[in-house]
């Protein structure tokens, strides 16, 4: 009878302990695309395959250099900023809502141009790695991955997932803090709100939206290199992680910071107590259902500006 | 476009370069369609073919040819990526057999590369050799009852095999079982027939299974499945995983300080590459061996033992390490070759004749087939170990088939 409490309790605990660290995961995945999404209503398709472009930079680096997988993110960040800048000047903001607009296009071909464009490049990208890598799966090797911190004989927190964890905190903390404390933050969420009127003055929308862009692969870069140190990955792993990215954004709300993190934490809490008294089959469809509940009940997500 | 694609049109090119070699007055040769997965889900099945290909038939050609009869045969050869899936093997097939008319077909890797093309040659009348499939997924139709192949040639372990292995392996735990085994089988085509292989079998021992049911593949949280093992004091915890979930799954035990006695895990567990990216978590986890150096038998043509062929492999791959596939592939063309050879022609007829009557000893052992046209090859159980930094996969069950040799003793999994 104790032994039964003891793992009733271990299970709600472990329930919203791992879900939690899954979540700090999962918004670490998806923070690139709620802002992609909020500030330039650009739905990413690329997005996932963005992030395994990024893992597979950073195996390429540790090739060359014998260091800890974390002083890979100074170089792969930088790098993922600059596509993410390069790839929205010269190829986005042609296909933008506010492009066909210039032009004259009805706003469908907004609408559906980027959707077009960025499903090209996720084929393109996927294409593009098996090219170069090959299809053998590759991992991030580190020390830390098997690693736990012990709060009780059957009750541990990963490592990895931990700092993961802290890393997620941070990156919202820092990107809340661009857009609503930095001049080129505030330019980019008038952009958003009214690309006509920034323009009347004087901003350089285009270089907004770059920028923007940037720090959207940017923090898809800071993704891809977690992804890599927790899993083995192959070229097409990325549509899996943009649904993962999909699924936060729509339970936290379209473009919402605060919500990306709300989002992930319920996402992996979900999953994770649904697979511990429902069974494992139940994890991911308990996501989805919850993710189909919010869609009917508030399709705006929890916590939509 | 893998590596492979590129070195296809080369393949094609240095074949036809002999081809167009002034023919003597009774030019003879033979074209081989190779259906092979070198794209797709089943890649590391498909890694070996090129080299295989070069390394088995461009010293023939080079001599002339392979001697039917009173004439001297070029051999040549194309790959079809069959792309890992039963529609692509299906197109690969018919590419190579109505297009191409090849002679002959050779396929290898899992019911979704074997099983399209068999059909394909039966309709079409080629005379097709294909292993790497379990027999009987590769025997037995939709409709649970064996085919007729009358062009179709197989190779490779049975299932009842597998599972004599599994159980004996777990028999000779070191140090006994307490009879708790845990199951990790998703909810795939491979999950689901080895759950209701095993089940039943484990249950007639007397075991008592820890079953958290099917999950689907890319199951991101396992600790609820580890705590359930931890709970019923699970031992042997036996599944077949890909490798991003067997990765995922160990780590995530490790991490829970969950250690069984023991892992039998097939299929990720297969192929080195995958086991190279999960490190040193994947030493000491048993899995099936459906080849190694250790099976018996030599190449007629190549003259080397299962070892040579991989000692040949990995000095001209360096860092590579060989593959399971390497010797069905090899084995094929011997089967091929030595009923050409005892046909003494290439018309059709006499070669199926041939090849029913094919008692051939090759590096996956004897092969002999039977009124079904297949052959059932040893196995025996794998266990992955580390040596100077290398990977090393150890033979170290071998009740089924003694002639397999042990290369190393069964010890319990330890990573830490």
């Amino acid at each position: 009878m104790n032994e039964d409490l003891y793992w009733m309790f271990i299970d709600v605990a472990n329930g919203l302990l791992s879900g939690s660290m899954l979540g700090g995961y999962y918004a670490v995945i998806a923070i690139g695309l709620a802002l992609n999404f909020g500030v330039m209503r650009l739905v990413n398709l690329a997005h996932g395959d963005w992030l395994i472009l990024a893992a597979y930079l950073a195996v390429a680096f540790l090739s060359m250099a014998n260091v800890s997988p974390f002083w890979t993110l100074l170089l792969v960040v930088p790098v993922m900023y600059v596509i993410g800048y390069v790839i929205q000047r010269v190829m986005l903001n042609r296909v933008s809502v506010q492009a066909a607009e210039r032009r004259g296009m009805s706003a469908s071909f907004g609408l559906m141009s980027p959707l077009l464009v960025t499903f090209g490049m996720s084929i393109v990208i996927g294409q593009g790695l098996l090219a170069v890598f090959d299809s053998n799966a590759m991992a991030i090797r580190n020390e830390l991955s098997f690693d736990a911190i012990r709060l009780g004989e059957d009750l541990t927190v990963s490592t990895l997932r931990l700092i993961f964890f802290g890393i997620a905190l941070l990156m919202l903390a820092l990107v809340q803090f661009f857009l609503h404390g930095t001049h080129m933050g505030r330019a980019i969420r008038a952009a958003s709100d009214d690309p006509e009127i920034a323009a009347l003055m004087g901003m350089n929308a285009n270089k907004v939206y770059a920028v923007a862009s940037g720090i959207s692969l940017a923090t898809a870069g800071v993704a891809g290199v977690m992804i890599g140190m927790s899993r083995s990955f192959q070229p097409f792993d990325g549509p899996t992680f943009l649904l993962i990215a999909f699924g936060v954004v729509i339970l936290g709300g379209l473009g919402s910071m605060v919500g990306a993190l709300v989002g992930g934490l319920i996402l992996g809490i979900v999953q994770v107590l649904a697979g511990t008294y429902f069974g494992p089959s139940a994890q991911l469809v308990a996501g989805y259902i919850l993710i189909l509940f919010v869609l009917a009940v508030r399709p705006q997500g929890l916590f939509s500006r | 476009m893998s590596r492979f694609m590129k070195l296809l049109p080369c393949a094609v090119a240095v074949s036809s370069l002999f081809a167009a070699l002034p023919a003597s007055a009774d030019e003879c040769k033979i074209t081989v369609g190779r259906v092979v997965p070198i794209s797709g889900p089943l890649l590391d099945m498909g890694r070996e073919t090129p080299w295989v290909d070069d390394n088995k038939v461009n010293p023939i050609n080079a001599a002339g040819g392979l001697q039917v009869g009173n004439r001297k045969c070029r051999i040549e050869y194309k790959i079809y990526d069959s792309k890992g899936t039963m529609a692509g093997s299906g197109e690969a097939a018919t590419r190579a057999i109505l297009q191409d008319k090849v002679d002959v077909l050779m396929a290898q890797g899992t019911p979704d590369t074997t099983n399209a093309p068999s059909d394909l040659c039966e309709r079409y009348q080629v005379p097709c050799i294909t292993s790497d499939t379990p027999i009987e997924a590769w025997l037995f139709g939709p409709d649970g009852k064996p085919k007729t192949y009358k062009y179709t040639f197989h190779f490779f372990f049975s299932v009842p095999d597998l599972v004599k292995n599994h159980v004996g392996m777990i028999k000779s735990l070191p140090g006994g079982f307490n009879g708790n085994i845990g199951y990790l089988y998703p909810n795939d085509p491979d999950g689901t027939v080895f759950a209701s292989l095993f089940d039943p079998t484990f249950k007639k021992e007397g075991w008592n299974p820890v079953d958290p049911g099917r999950f689907a593949q890319g199951l991101p949280d396992f600790s609820a499945i580890i705590n359930q093992f931890k709970r019923n004091k699970v031992e042997v915890v036996t599944g077949v995983l890909a490798p991003p979930d067997l990765q995922n799954y160990l780590q995530q035990a490790a991490q829970a300080g969950y250690k069984p006695k023991m892992y039998i895990i097939d299929k990720g567990t297969g192929y080195p590459e995958p086991m190279k990216a999960i490190g040193k978590n994947g030493i000491d986890i048993l899995s099936v061996n459906f080849w190694s150096p250790a099976y018996p038998g030599k190449s007629k043509y190549g003259g080397y033992s299962g070892q040579g062929l991989v000692d040949a492999y990995e000095k001209q791959n360096p860092g590579k390490m060989y593959s399971p596939p390497l010797a069905y592939e090899d084995a094929s063309y011997d089967v091929l070759f030595d009923a050409l050879q005892r046909a003494g022609t290439t018309d059709r007829a006499k070669l199926l004749e041939a090849l029913a009557k094919t008692n051939l000893e090759t590096v996956v052992g004897t092969l002999k087939f039977n009124e079904q046209h297949f052959s059932v090859t040893p196995l025996g159980g794998a266990q992955w170990r580390e040596a100077g930094g290398k990977l090393v996969k150890e033979n170290v069950y071998n009740a089924v088939y003694p002639e397999v040799r042990k290369t190393g003793e069964m010890r319990l999994y330890q990573a830490k």
